[in-house]
C-alpha cells in the first residue's frame, strides 16, 4: 500500500550536509500496522514525511497505492487528499474550530460533501459528545483521538503518525495505539507510527528500527 | 463549512487586531465618501443657487472677477459701484429681456455684532424672481418710502413681522416692515430689501451708484455677442452665471484635488496597514499552513482562504466607514459650512446609494489587492519547511 525503494534523503547546509536517510527500502500494506523506532535523528520523521509525499527525497522513490509522488505540489496536494491521513505529535488542531469542524477541514478541500462522515468518526473515537468543543476545553488524549478523526476523514488508503503519544499519558497513549490497532483490523488501512515506546510497539504487526538514517531492524511481532 | 465562514473565524482569533485594521479601512472609507459626497452635494447645490439667482449675467463695476462673483451670491464683498446711467444704457438694449439693477450695501449694527445686508432693488426683483413668496405683508409701495421687505432669515434675525419697524444701523431711520418673504433657499433669505431710492436716500454717497445689473436676454443665443457689446462701456465688467460656477467650482477642484490626494494616500495607508496584519498572521500560522497543506489544501487553497480574510476586512471596513459617513452627514456638513467662505444654500453633502456602493466596492477591490502578497506568500510555502518552521 505503501512503499519506499532506496529511498535517501539528505538536508544540504552552507557548511555541511546531513544524510537524514540512506537507501532506506521500506514497505506496509494495507492492513499492516508498522511502527518505526529509533533514538532522535535516527530518520524516523524524514521517513514518514517521504512516505506521504510532505518531502521529496533526494535519491529514491516513495509510492502509496502504486503510485509515486509528483514533483509537482499540485498533484501532491491531490495526492494526499485522496489517499494519506496524517496524525502529529503536537495535534495541530484549529483552536478557534469546534471538534467536528476540526475533522471536516479535509473535506473543505477535497470538495467531498461531508454528510454525516465526521460525525461517525467523532464518534468512532469516543468523542461524540464532544464535537462542540474547541481545543483548549479538551484533554491531549482528546485532542490526539480528534487529530486521527481528522486523519481519517477523506477515507485514506494510509495513515502516518508521528509520535503521535508523545505528549499524551500513559492511558491515552494506549487507547491511540489500540485505536490504530483497530483501523488497520476492521479498515484494512496501512498504518505507519514513529513511536519511542516499546510497550506500545507490541501492539505493531512489526517494528522497523532506523539509526542514523539506515534501517538496522525489521521484526515482526508474534 | 465554506472558505468565507473559515476566515471569518480566523479573523476573531486575533479581535483587536482585526478591529484596529477594519478601524483603519472603514476610517479610510468614510473619508473618501465624505468627500466625494461633499464633491456632489457642493456642485449641486451651487449650481441650484445660481440657477436661482434669475438672471443670466451680472454686469458690475470693474474689479476683481471673484469678487464679483462673491457679490453675485452673498453679497459681502467689498463693493464697488457703478453709474446708474451706465445701468440705464445696458437695460435699454433691445436683446435685453428683463433686467434689474441692485444696489447693495452691508451695515454693521454694533448692538447685534453682526451684519446687515441691505439691497436696494426695483420692482423687476418680482419679474425676475416671481418664487419668491410672501409669508405675509407685500411688496414695497411707489416711491421712496421708509419701508421694507425682510427675508426670512433676516426677519427671524431681527424678531420683525409684518407693522414692526427696523432701525437702520448707523442711521436715525426707521423702516416699516411691510411683508416678509418666506424660506427660499437662497441668499435672498439674509436680506433686508428696500427701494433703490430709499437705500440712496438714507445713504446720500450712494446718489446715483448702484451695485450692479442683473439682466436676463431674450435669447440665450445671443449672450457672447451681448456680452462683447457691453465690453465697449468703459469701467465695467460682465460676471455670466455659467463663468460663476465655473470660477466657484475653478476654486472647489483645486481643494477637491488636494483632498483627494489626501485621501488617496489614507487609502494607501489602509491598505498598507491590512497587508501588515494579513502578512503578520500568515506568518503566525505558518505552521498551521503547513498543516493544511499535509491535509491536502492546494497552493490555489491556502491563496483563497488569505485572499478571503484581506477581502472580509475591507469588505467590512468599507460597509462600516460607509454607513458612518451617511450617520455623520449632518456634522460634517455644518463643520464644513462653518469652514467655508461660501457655502451654497441647499445640502452640500450629498451621500447617494451610488456614491456609497462606488466606495464599498472600492474598499472590496482594494481589500483584493492588498491581500494578492499575503496570499501568494502563504500559498507558495512548502509543507514541510511550514511545519518545520512552526516548530
Amino acid at each position: 500500500m505503501v512503499k519506499a525503494t532506496q529511498i535517501s534523503k539528505t538536508y544540504r547546509l552552507p557548511n555541511e550536509s546531513i544524510h537524514a536517510l540512506k537507501k532506506a527500502d521500506f514497505e506496509a500494506s494495507a492492513g499492516e500496522f508498522v511502527v518505526v523506532m529509533g533514538p532522535s535523528g535516527a530518520g524516523k520523521t524524514t521517513l514518514l514525511n517521504l512516505l506521504g509525499g510532505l518531502d521529496a527525497p533526494t535519491e529514491g522513490s516513495a509510492a502509496v497505492n502504486g503510485q509515486t509522488w509528483s514533483e509537482r505540489e499540485k498533484e501532491r496536494a491531490k495526492m494526499r487528499q485522496e489517499t494519506v491521513g496524517f496524525v502529529f505529535q503536537e495535534f495541530h488542531l484549529l483552536p478557534n474550530l469546534t471538534a467536528l469542524e476540526n475533522v471536516e477541514m479535509p473535506l473543505f478541500f477535497s470538495r467531498k460533501k461531508n454528510g454525516s462522515i465526521a460525525h461517525e468518526l467523532l464518534e468512532a473515537v469516543g468523542l461524540e459528545h464532544r464535537k462542540e468543543h474547541r481545543p483548549p476545553e479538551m484533554s491531549g488524549g482528546e485532542m490526539q483521538r480528534t487529530a486521527v478523526a481528522r486523519a481519517l476523514v477523506n477515507r485514506p488508503k494510509v495513515l502516518l503518525a508521528d509520535e503521535p503519544t508523545a505528549n499524551l499519558d500513559v492511558r491515552s497513549s494506549k487507547a491511540v495505539f489500540q485505536l490504530f490497532r483497530a483501523l488497520a483490523d476492521s479498515q484494512g488501512l496501512a498504518v505507519v507510527t514513529a513511536t519511542h515506546n516499546n510497550r506500545l510497539a507490541a501492539l505493531a504487526d512489526r517494528v522497523v528500527r532506523l539509526r542514523g538514517g539506515v534501517i538496522e531492524e525489521e521484526r515482526r511481532n508474534a | 463549512m465554506r472558505f468565507f465562514k473559515l476566515s471569518w473565524k480566523n479573523l476573531f482569533r486575533r479581535k483587536t487586531r482585526t478591529a484596529l485594521t477594519l478601524a483603519g479601512v472603514a476610517a479610510s472609507a468614510a473619508v473618501l465618501v465624505s468627500l466625494l459626497g461633499f464633491n456632489n452635494g457642493y456642485k449641486n447645490a451651487l449650481e441650484e443657487d445660481v440657477d436661482r439667482l434669475g438672471y443670466q449675467m451680472l454686469v458690475t463695476a470693474k474689479g476683481c472677477p471673484y469678487e464679483a462673483a462673491t457679490m453675485m451670491l452673498s453679497g459681502n464683498a467689498d463693493l464697488t459701484y457703478m453709474e446708474e446711467k451706465t445701468a440705464q444704457i445696458i437695460m435699454e438694449d433691445p436683446r435685453v429681456d428683463k433686467s434689474m439693477p441692485q444696489l447693495i450695501h452691508p451695515t454693521y449694527d454694533p448692538e447685534r455684532e453682526a451684519t446687515a445686508l441691505y439691497m436696494g432693488v426695483t420692482d423687476a426683483y418680482r419679474d425676475l424672481k416671481p418664487w419668491m413668496k410672501f409669508k405675509e405683508g407685500e411688496w414695497l409701495s411707489p416711491g421712496a418710502g421708509n419701508e421694507v421687505v425682510l427675508g426670512y432669515e433676516a426677519a427671524e434675525l431681527d424678531q420683525r413681522q409684518a407693522g414692526d419697524f427696523v432701525l437702520v444701523p448707523g442711521t436715525d431711520e426707521a423702516l416699516k416692515v411691510v411683508g416678509v418673504f418666506e424660506r427660499s433657499g437662497s441668499q435672498d433669505d439674509a436680506v433686508a430689501f428696500v427701494r433703490m431710492e430709499t437705500l440712496q436716500r438714507i445713504f446720500p454717497r450712494l446718489e446715483n451708484k448702484i451695485t450692479g445689473v442683473g439682466v436676463k436676454l431674450k435669447e440665450v443665443s445671443a449672450m457672447n455677442e451681448f456680452e462683447t457689446d457691453l465690453y465697449e462701456i468703459p469701467d465695467i465688467q460682465v460676471v455670466s452665471m455659467a463663468q460663476v460656477k465655473q470660477t466657484i467650482m475653478g476654486l472647489v477642484e483645486s481643494a477637491r484635488i488636494l483632498v483627494m490626494s489626501v485621501a488617496a494616500i489614507a487609502l494607501i495607508v489602509a491598505a498598507v496597514g491590512v497587508i501588515n496584519t494579513i502578512l503578520m498572521s500568515v506568518f503566525e500560522r505558518t505552521q498551521e499552513i503547513g498543516i493544511m497543506k499535509a491535509m491536502g489544501a492546494s497552493k490555489a487553497d491556502i491563496f483563497r482562504l488569505i485572499w478571503s480574510e484581506t477581502t472580509l476586512i475591507c469588505a467590512g471596513g468599507g460597509f462600516i466607514g460607509c454607513a458612518f459617513a451617511l450617520a455623520a452627514a449632518q456634522i460634517v456638513e455644518s463643520l464644513v459650512r462653518n469652514a467655508l467662505s461660501y457655502a451654497p444654500n441647499g445640502p452640500i453633502i450629498s451621500i447617494t446609494v451610488g456614491l456609497m456602493a462606488a466606495c464599498a466596492g472600492g474598499a472590496v477591490a482594494l481589500g483584493m489587492a492588498a491581500g494578492l502578497y499575503p496570499a501568494a506568500r502563504a500559498a507558495s510555502m512548502r509543507p514541510i519547511e511550514a511545519i518545520r518552521k512552526g516548530t
